[in-house]
């Protein structure tokens, strides 16, 4: 067992100080987006191995069976399956979609044939895993998942006097199904359909118009109102109203499969998903999008988001299982002395959210760990125990 | 909103008295596996029209547009996507896999072609549509759900020293990923590799021993005992050490995916589906089986079930969305006097579980009691329910 340092993104969505706030580092005042936990190579955290810092990567190459069990390099070879993260928007990030794993090999051999560089901005590809992955809220977390029901699609763009809002109108009533949401998605962001800036800021207007009236549908047309006020003319702002609207309280769950679009659009929570970079982006963003990559890897479903509830162990563990066998997620609150067992086994990585606590390995380890402090468990410790007061997540492997 | 009477179906795995005191009937000794409360062509529901009961079949054919709206039948053409079920097992059943969509289309036509009666007792494919399903515990509830992490399974045949369960661990061995769970499932159960009723019922004993000696896997030691005794010598209870138990307290939720290999094993719940009595089995019961059609449309994940969390509406009504388009389930519990408004709309199935209620739409009301259920046309418009219990409604998203 040893600490973990995380590994920070300074994407400008993020805000600056609530990850400094929970991870007890010094805000610099510039936006933090995400801290790290995680051996992904292209920002692996550090562990700490006779006073040297390692990357976690590295540290696991060094000894792939002690670190992550034969089990795990059986099915996964010599890499972590999962990646941790927290994750902090002031503002709304990308309209995105993660890979399917067939496709996420493809694209990535693709793009080295095309000699595309692995950090280069414009690669889609970064690695040849899928990213499906499930959202832990810590605050009240907002975001977009997945298509609406193409009848209530349909209603909220009936309701806007406008062009391009008549013109998506007609499509979802010609087709009230998800092909029709299909066509209505491709008529927002194909490039060769695309609105023009003026015709979404058209449709903004008239969202705007309908919320000051008293709309029938005030989230939405909030969301509308948002979306524009950070990125004026981009399609994307349009596509939200062909998405289902998500408010995640504090301890809420949600999954999101490889092929679901979704946006976050504010708040902090844990993510935890397959070992992956591959993200590609549509709008909302000042980063890299690909449109043509994005519509080959969204799954058109129209259905609501996957809320996970978990199944709570010895009085004290809660555990998100996703349909993934990549990772699991639990939330383990102590509030005495008593040891309780953790679940799960493996390799695993700990981040106390609150208090404090001390984690025992049924080998000779033994860490504490203060608020925003986490961890590193190889697999060869075994079972751990967990004393103290305070709340810690587990990532490890199903 | 129209009075609906369910169908029974009397499968033998069923209890004989929790769905007839659910429902308010006497039990009358025979078992009564579940309740159906909608429009399948095999067993639909009776509504009161004011002119006279009719199947709840019937009445959509009336008028599809004011029953189903318009933008369900132009989604799903004139039928109820779903189909609300109770379901109350006393014993184990049937090890199984719902068809996707494509495949079911595909098997339907085949059967149909082939000229298999839809109702005859060796037809796979009754109807052409998928079926996933969500189910709701009202009961402690017991069941088998998707392929364990591989190591996990093959832990639990590492200290069964008989041979079968030594060919399960050179196939675990070989392929240590989900391959060689789906792997070891398809020897167990392939019927030109599966094993003899010898070798299972050794295995079965094999698993009551350890159970006896303090076993590290009681439950699922416990489940191939309690299947081998149901059903002795079926590969099947030996395959239940290959797949998630799941326990559901009261409550709680499962959402099963198309492809997914699962088992009940006991318990009362209420079950939404896509409307689809599409079923391949693979063991555990007396019915038809489809041991390769199963094998051939069952996803090959290890991973755990999907519990499903509820969305909170109103401080009233829980709603469990599924990741399909043709349902959704929510239970409402009002005990203040105060009118609530029921979230759905669409074509509107309730039922009361518990307590006394009074739907309202603008065209009219309707009191439901323990176990009473209505069907709610999409006419109808939205719903609000006073007085005092709990109801279940399902519709579509």
């Amino acid at each position: 067992m040893r600490r973990l340092d995380a590994s920070t993104q300074s994407y400008a969505w993020g805000s600056p100080d609530a990850i400094p706030e929970l991870l007890g580092i010094e805000a610099s005042g510039g936006p933090v987006a995400e801290a790290w936990l995680g051996a992904h190579p292209s920002a692996p955290s550090l562990v700490c191995v006779d006073s040297v810092p390692v990357a976690l990567d590295a540290h696991i190459a060094d000894d792939p069976n002690g670190v992550l069990g034969h089990d795990v390099v059986g099915r996964f070879g010599v890499s972590l399956p999962y990646l941790l993260k927290v994750i902090s928007a002031a503002r709304p990030l990308s309209l995105q979609v993660h890979p399917s794993i067939e496709r996420a090999k493809a694209g990535f051999a693709a793009e080295d044939l095309a000699g595309v560089p692995i950090a280069a901005p414009a690669r889609n590809y970064r690695d040849r895993n899928h990213k499906p992955e499930l959202v832990y809220a810590l605050s009240t977390f907002q975001a977009l998942c997945g298509f609406r029901a193409p009848r209530r699609a349909a209603e909220l763009f009936d309701g806007l006097d406008c062009l391009l809002a008549r013109d998506i109108s007609a499509i979802l009533h010609s087709a009230p199904t998800v092909d029709g949401i299909a066509a209505a998605f491709r008529r927002l962001l194909d490039p060769d359909l695309r609105p023009s800036a003026e015709d979404v800021g058209g449709l903004v207007d008239a969202c705007r118009a309908r919320l000051a009236g008293g709309s029938p549908s005030p989230r939405a047309d909030r969301i509308v109102d948002v979306l524009a006020t950070h990125f004026p003319g981009d399609p994307g702002v349009a596509t939200s109203l062909l998405l289902n609207p998500v408010t995640l309280h504090p301890g809420e769950s949600m999954f999101v499969p490889a092929g679901g679009v979704h946006a976050y659009l504010s708040g902090l929570a844990i993510e935890v998903m397959a070992s992956s970079d591959n993200v590609l982006r549509a709008g909302l963003t000042g980063k890299h999008i690909d449109i043509h990559e994005l519509l080959a890897n969204v799954d058109y479903i129209a259905a609501p988001p996957i809320r996970i509830a978990p199944e709570t162990f010895h009085g004290s563990t809660k555990v998100f299982y996703a349909p993934v066998d990549d990772f699991e997620l639990s939330v383990t609150t102590v509030t005495d002395d008593v040891a309780h067992p953790l679940p799960g086994r493996g390799p695993r990585i700990l981040l106390c959210l609150d208090g404090d606590v001390h984690v025992e390995s049924s080998g000779d380890g033994a860490l504490g760990l203060t608020r925003g402090q986490s961890a590193f468990v190889p697999a060869s410790d075994g079972p751990l125990r967990v004393t103290g007061a305070g709340t810690l997540v587990q990532a490890d492997v199903p | 909103m129209l009075p609906l009477t369910s169908t029974s179906r009397r499968y033998p795995w069923g209890s004989p008295t929790a769905i007839p005191r659910a429902l308010g009937m006497d039990p009358d000794g025979r078992a009564l596996a579940e309740a159906w409360f909608g429009a399948h062509p095999s067993s639909p529901a009776i509504v009161e029209q004011p002119d006279g009961a009719v199947t709840l079949t019937a009445h959509i054919d009336e008028d599809p547009n004011a029953a189903l709206g318009a933008d369900v039948v132009a989604r799903f053409g004139p039928r109820l996507p779903y189909l609300l079920k109770l379901i109350a097992a006393d014993s184990p059943l049937a090890l199984q896999v719902h068809p996707g969509t494509e495949r079911a289309a595909a098997g339907f036509a085949a059967e149909e072609a082939a000229g298999i009666a839809r109702d005859a007792p060796d037809r796979t494919f009754p109807d052409p549509f998928h079926k996933p399903e969500l189910l709701y515990a009202l009961t402690t509830l017991e069941a088998l759900c998707g392929f364990r992490a591989p190591r996990r399974a093959a832990e639990l045949f590492d200290g069964l020293d008989v041979p079968l369960a030594r060919r399960v661990r050179e196939v675990l061995t070989e392929h240590p990923d989900a391959g060689g769970v789906v792997a070891a499932f398809r020897m167990l159960l392939d019927p030109a590799t599966r094993p003899g009723s010898d070798a299972v019922r050794e295995l079965a004993t094999a698993c009551a021993q350890r159970l006896w000696d303090g076993s590290p896997s009681a439950r699922a030691d416990r489940t191939v005992v309690i299947l081998g005794e149901e059903y002795p010598g079926d590969p099947a209870g030996v395959a239940s050490l290959l797949l998630n138990p799941v326990t559901l307290h009261p409550g709680e939720a499962v959402y099963i995916p198309v492809g997914t290999v699962h088992a009940y094993l006991s318990g009362m719940a209420v079950e939404v589906m896509a409307a689809s009595d599409n079923e391949l089995r693979g063991g555990l019961t007396t019915k038809h089986m489809d041991v390769a059609g199963m094998l051939d449309c069952m996803d090959q994940v290890a991973a755990p079930p999907l519990r499903i969390a509820s969305e909170l509406f109103w401080g009233a009504s829980r709603v469990f969305y599924a990741p399909v388009d043709d349902f959704e389930l929510s239970v409402t519990t009002v005990d203040d006097g105060g009118s609530h408004p029921l979230p759905g709309r669409g074509p509107r199935v309730v039922l009361c579980l518990e307590g006394l209620v009074a739907l309202n739409a603008v065209n009219g009301t309707l009191t439901l009691a323990r176990g009473q259920s209505a069907f709610v046309d999409a006419a109808d418009g939205p719903l609000s329910v006073v007085g005092s219990g709990t109801l279940v409604q399902a519709d579509v998203p």
